[in-house]
């Protein structure tokens, strides 16, 4: 439709936008949705980004609970936590272990962890670990008396250039060594656990770069955690148009290649928004030599910690010779 | 005579698909003056600011700033390139890409860290542009859980932080509630009363008039097409909508409807010129 109409003097011709005949017509019934089938795959796929967003803001965005532990300044903890890692690879006996780990829970209960979130921690460790340890249970790796005999050979059999023995064991010695490993990555696991959920990830990062981690490495990570609820944020856009525009849902080779069409259309946004964020840098002086915040001093409560965490590492390593 | 601080000879951009994005362009600008730039979306607006910081460089024409050709090497090298930097800010349209950093307080001392201040006066100056932007409980917060506004003015803070004599805003009052966008102007004008030099790019003509000293339109194919006071220029209905910075409307008096140009600046004003029953 053509109109005209006066600006100022002169008359001025506007083309307004007309509607197509078959925008005003009916959906036609073939394009009605039919099949549950394909809406599956849809809801799936939603469902796992919804469940991966909440994560994501509960790791990224999240603050620590007020404890004594979140209190304690970052690079002295990570310092802490890395004395108390080091001493539980090297203790070899199971008590000292035990006591490590005791305390690891300590901090755990101090820091006011979430009990379902140690509990959902250790049912993966133990069974990641033992997996890991099953073999080293058995005389055929590690030699010593007889807990449970498994099964018998016959006698001058071989696997292969090897002879096996008269019966498969699970032994005393392979026990022991099996749990020192399933102790030792629950002490650590655990200490990192407290670690993380007693600071916020930013001053995380910043303790890490005060102690030396690279300055382009630290910044590499510093955005990557900046980032990434965006670009999770972008692919959730992404998801949701999609979906707003689908009257029927697709098979499970469109919802892949549709998937595969997001990733592609993702790697440009991120690309496009990594040269913005090099400009915004650029244009705030970053000339290549990255300069980073100065060190904040440290308090008496720091001392103290760093003090009593490695006093409790000699005592773990001094009770295992004296065991 | 005023020093002009700026100087845009002829230049042309293009992108690197070679789709051409600003035509022969020219202007001064003079220190301590609020110069507007207006034009529709993709005229050019941004990437002509993104010139005037060395961010880009033109493929044609030349950029002068403080008397200094803006080439990839003077912008590079010192000491020009540390005192362009501290001199000149540039507010990106995208707040998200420019605020980078962990936390605000963090965000605010990138700068003058970059710029080799000592701590006690970057601790000084974040302290102080905190205050001034009425942001100081936001100082340990991610940018990622700030809302939109918020994250216009972080940004901003970043940009001033450093203590620019000129400032390169690109489209600020975008994505301000009303209330922030008052407070924007109320600080534009104060950095004027500082002599502060603007650069101002927006499509939002509610403002024009109140912050600019002078007027530049660009057309939708990268041309500068007028120049001029505000008045001048925003009473120009048909420049306005040739730039498509204002539209043609249809409403209706009763048993009468109009047809006419129709632009958000001063208001809700447009004239009523033609009837039809």
């Amino acid at each position: 439709m053509e109109l005209h109409f006066c600006s100022g003097r002169h008359w001025l011709d506007v083309n307004l936008p007309t509607l197509p005949e078959w925008y005003s017509r009916p959906i036609p019934a073939h394009l009605m949705p039919e099949s549950r089938a394909g809406r599956r795959v849809t809801l799936a796929v939603r469902r796992a980004m919804v469940a991966f967003s909440k994560v994501l803001a509960r790791e990224l965005i999240s603050h620590p609970p007020e404890s004594w532990l979140s209190g304690i300044e970052p690079r002295t903890k990570i310092v802490g936590v890395l004395i108390l890692v080091i001493t539980a690879t090297l203790l070899q006996e199971l008590w000292p272990l035990l006591a490590l780990l005791a305390l690891a829970l300590t901090f755990a209960v101090i820091a006011k962890l979430a009990v379902k979130r140690i509990v959902h921690i250790w049912l993966g460790i133990p069974l990641f670990s033992l997996a890991i340890v099953a073999p080293a249970t058995l005389n055929l790796v590690t030699n010593g008396p007889a807990v449970l005999i498994l099964c018998h050979f016959a006698p001058g059999s071989t696997l292969g250039p090897w002879a096996l023995p008269e019966a498969l064991v699970i032994t005393q010695t392979g026990l022991v060594v099996a749990g020192r490993i399933v102790l030792r990555s629950l002490a650590c696991v655990t200490l990192m656990l407290v670690l993380v959920t007693t600071t916020e990830p930013s001053s995380l990062l910043r303790a890490l770069r005060n102690l030396g981690m690279p300055r382009a490495f630290g910044m590499v990570l510093t955005m990557s955690h900046r980032y990434l609820a965006v670009l999770l944020r972008a692919a959730e856009e992404l998801h949701l148009a999609k979906l707003s525009r689908s009257i029927m849902a697709g098979s499970l080779r469109r919802e892949q290649r549709w998937v595969a069409t997001g990733v592609g259309m993702l790697f440009r946004r991120t690309h496009r928004l990594a040269q913005e964020v090099n400009l915004a840098m650029l244009s705030r002086g970053y000339d290549g030599d990255l300069q980073v915040n100065t060190r904040d001093g440290l308090r008496t409560t720091d001392w103290a910690w760093l003090g009593a965490v490695s006093l409790l590492s000699a005592a773990f390593v001094a009770a295992e010779y004296l065991i | 005579m005023t020093e002009a601080v700026l100087e845009a000879r002829d230049i042309s951009y293009c992108y690197t698909d070679g789709v051409p994005a600003l035509r022969q362009v020219s202007f001064c600008v003079e220190q301590g003056e609020c110069v507007v730039i207006l034009g529709a979306n993709a005229s050019g607006k941004s990437t002509l600011l993104h010139l005037l910081d060395g961010l880009y460089f033109p493929t044609k024409g030349s950029i002068l700033v403080l008397g200094v050709e803006l080439t990839e090497e003077t912008v590079e090298t010192p000491p020009f390139s540390r005192e362009f930097r501290s001199q000149v800010g540039f507010l990106f349209q995208n707040a998200d890409a420019q605020l980078f950093c962990n936390t605000v307080a963090e965000e605010l001392s990138f700068g003058p860290l970059q710029l080799r201040l000592d701590s006690g006066e970057i601790e000084q100056r974040v302290d102080g542009i905190l205050e001034l932007f009425g942001i100081s409980h936001l100082r340990e917060r991610s940018p990622q859980t700030l809302s939109g506004g918020e994250k216009k003015k972080v940004a901003l803070a970043s940009v001033m932080v450093t203590g620019p004599t000129m400032l390169l805003l690109d489209e600020p009052t975008g994505g301000l509630d009303p209330r922030s966008q008052r407070w924007l102007v109320e600080l534009i004008k104060e950095l004027q009363t500082a002599d502060k030099t603007l650069v101002i790019a927006t499509h939002d003509l509610s403002i024009v008039e109140e912050i600019a000293g002078r007027v530049l339109v660009l057309s939708e194919d990268g041309r500068l097409v007028a120049q001029g006071p505000p008045t001048t220029i925003l009473d120009n209905t048909e420049l306005l909508l040739s730039a498509n910075l204002i539209h043609e409307h249809v409403h209706a008096h009763g048993e009468v409807s109009h047809r006419h140009p129709h632009g958000h600046y001063l208001g809700h004003r447009h004239p009523h010129q033609s009837h039809e029953a």
